[in-house]
């Protein structure tokens, strides 16, 4: 590995420093997701038990066809519970992003040292747009590459699979920071992300992959250090907890092998279970993300710049070349 | 604050250290080695084991004498990795303290460590397997209960705080018993300091074992299905290395108020 980049390298550790104390002085970054958090496990405790209350309305028919099934469920759904789980979809949707919008504000204004409390509404009024389009944008390029990345994966023996996604987070590791930063059109914060990791790419895909390392949790975590994910997680866990009567219809509900009291203890169980789960892991998991988004917001706006990097005093530039060559052993 | 901003610079040194002495990885590639011989020799005494075993239970009389007999060879062939794994570790320590004091890593000061630690480190390391034996009967109920609640409510961090719990307790004791070669002690009197250290420093060890252990986990994954099977145990074996000189540095820094 060339010096320079080396060094680079190294001098991550001092972003690391300021985001840090950053994070430790504005504990306000912490609000937002923690309600967010809040919000995300009232409304999927509340959708489940309103369809649970639409089952316990149906679970009194014996016997029905298809048809009959959807026409009286839609009939139950309308109204409270419809608009309920509309909401839900729409915040587990648009939630994260709206945000994490809010949140890149914020951290460049603690960046800047000059947070307040309305930086957070501020920032999701002026970014939320920007951030959904440059999401959708992603998504819409994820699905054009989706039949070249597998192909690419199979044929590097899978090592594609993993470095493909972590080739496209370097390069589009700081657009959101481009665009608090800098204020710049969605266009050019993706051209500023691409630039900034093209001249840097050793040192920020190094970043990329600690960032990714740091934020894989244990329960299978996404490790992107944005939330998208796991909000999609959250909305499979939404739709698996939904009571299901299919594969039984026209069994007796009453039967001994399938007892709905029974069955609804269950789900109310494991939705609770599950929601507290997700609050806890979402709140710790925010921890990360909070640090690692202060120091993407820190790397662009202190980059690694030439200036910096000729006055720094970092050991590795007193490495001999003759030492590294003769190492022994 | 001060402590996180000591540690940064603590993974900067390990990191130049490091890349200075890329001989500091190469019982990585050797354990790597070892573990692919251990794994193609397993696999044939496995299928000798089961061959045997289906042969032996199919006869009209089974045959004791050759499943004890595998049984044997299986007992013995882990207890002979197990120790040069042992060994390994040391050697991996002493290189390790040699570059943190400026030497370069040498194939003698590698065996160095070994010769002279490896029977205090072996006793210590039987008391401490009846120890943790019986640390385990006890704690096994609380422990499955944790893992049914906390364990599932975090999402598995918290069964990962544990590993990190028990690394920053209980994970350096040799390292810190190689460090202060100078001032002799038992390996018992060392699992205490490193007991004491990792209480006094708590959540900096935390990080540092947390950082360890993700990397650990996430750095195979990188090379593909092919790599993280052939190459695992090099990646663990490098990430604890620089770690090591990370703990190494972190002790040396705070070894007077210990």
């Amino acid at each position: 590995m060339k010096g320079n980049n080396f060094n680079k390298i190294l001098k991550l550790f001092d972003y690391f420093k300021i985001a840090f104390q950053l994070n430790l002085s504005n504990k306000q970054l912490y609000k937002p997701q923690i309600i967010f958090l809040v919000v995300r496990g009232l409304l999927i405790i509340s959708s489940a038990f309103t369809l649970l209350s639409i089952g316990d309305k149906m679970i009194h028919l014996t016997s029905m066809d298809f048809n009959r099934f959807i026409s009286l469920f839609w009939s139950e759904f309308q109204g409270i519970p419809l608009i309920l789980t509309l909401v839900t979809l729409l915040v587990m949707i648009l939630g994260s992003t709206y945000v994490e919008s809010g949140l890149y504000h914020m951290f460049y204004r603690a960046y800047k040292d000059v947070l307040t409390d309305g930086d957070f509404l501020t920032g999701a009024g002026s970014y939320f747009l920007k951030f959904l389009g440059g999401n959708i944008l992603i998504f819409i390029f994820w699905i054009l590459a989706l039949i070249p990345y597998l192909i690419t994966g199979i044929l590097t023996l899978t090592i594609g699979f993993t470095l493909i996604p972590i080739l496209v987070s370097t390069f589009l590791l700081v657009w959101k920071a481009s665009l608090v930063s800098d204020d710049s059109t969605l266009g050019n914060a993706f051209k500023k992300s691409y630039q900034f990791a093209k001249s840097n790419f050793i040192p920020t895909m190094s970043f990329v992959v600690f960032r990714n390392a740091m934020t894989s949790i244990a329960s299978g975590g996404s490790g992107s250090g944005s939330n998208f994910s796991q909000t999609s997680n959250n909305a499979n866990t939404f739709f698996q907890d939904m009571p299901s009567d299919f594969p039984i219809q026209g069994a007796p509900f009453s039967d001994f092998f399938f007892n709905y009291e029974t069955l609804k203890f269950f789900v109310i169980g494991i939705t609770t279970l599950i929601t507290i789960g997700t609050i806890i892991t979402g709140l710790i998991q925010m921890l990360f993300n909070i640090f690692f988004g202060l120091t993407t917001i820190v790397l662009y706006n202190e980059g690694w710049k030439q200036d910096d990097l000729d006055y720094m005093d970092l050991p590795a530039q007193d490495i001999q070349d003759e030492e590294v060559q003769h190492g022994t052993l | 604050m001060e402590r996180f901003n000591d540690l940064m610079d603590d993974m900067k040194e390990a990191l130049t250290l490091s890349h200075r002495y890329k001989g500091l990885f190469l019982p990585a590639l050797i354990a790597n080695l070892i573990m692919l011989i251990l794994g193609f020799v397993m696999f044939f005494v496995v299928i000798i084991f089961v061959m045997g075993t289906i042969i032996s239970f199919s006869s009209l009389e089974t045959n004791w004498s050759y499943l004890m007999g595998i049984a044997a060879i299986t007992i013995l062939l882990i207890l002979v990795f197990s120790l040069i794994f042992m060994a390994l570790d040391l050697g991996i320590n002493s290189i390790v303290i040699g570059s943190v004091n400026g030497e370069k890593p040498t194939v003698q000061i590698f065996f160095k460590g070994i010769r002279k630690f490896f029977f205090k480190v072996l006793i210590t390391k039987f008391g401490l397997f009846f120890l943790y034996t019986i640390g385990f009967i006890i704690l096994l109920v609380p422990y499955i209960l944790y893992l049914l609640t906390i364990g599932v409510l975090t999402g598995g961090y918290g069964i990962l705080f544990l590993t990190c719990l028990l690394q920053a307790f209980l994970g350096s004791w040799t390292l810190l018993l190689m460090e202060n070669e100078d001032y002799p002690m038992s390996g018992f009197s060392s699992v205490a300091m490193n007991f004491k250290f990792g209480k006094k420093y708590f959540w900096l060890m935390i990080l540092v074992f947390f950082t360890q252990l993700q990397l650990t986990a996430y750095l195979p994954g990188l090379l593909g299905f092919l790599g993280a099977t052939l190459a695992t145990l090099f990646i663990s074996y490098v990430v604890m290395t620089v770690f090591k000189i990370v703990v190494l540095l972190t002790y040396r820094r705070y070894k007077e108020t210990i």
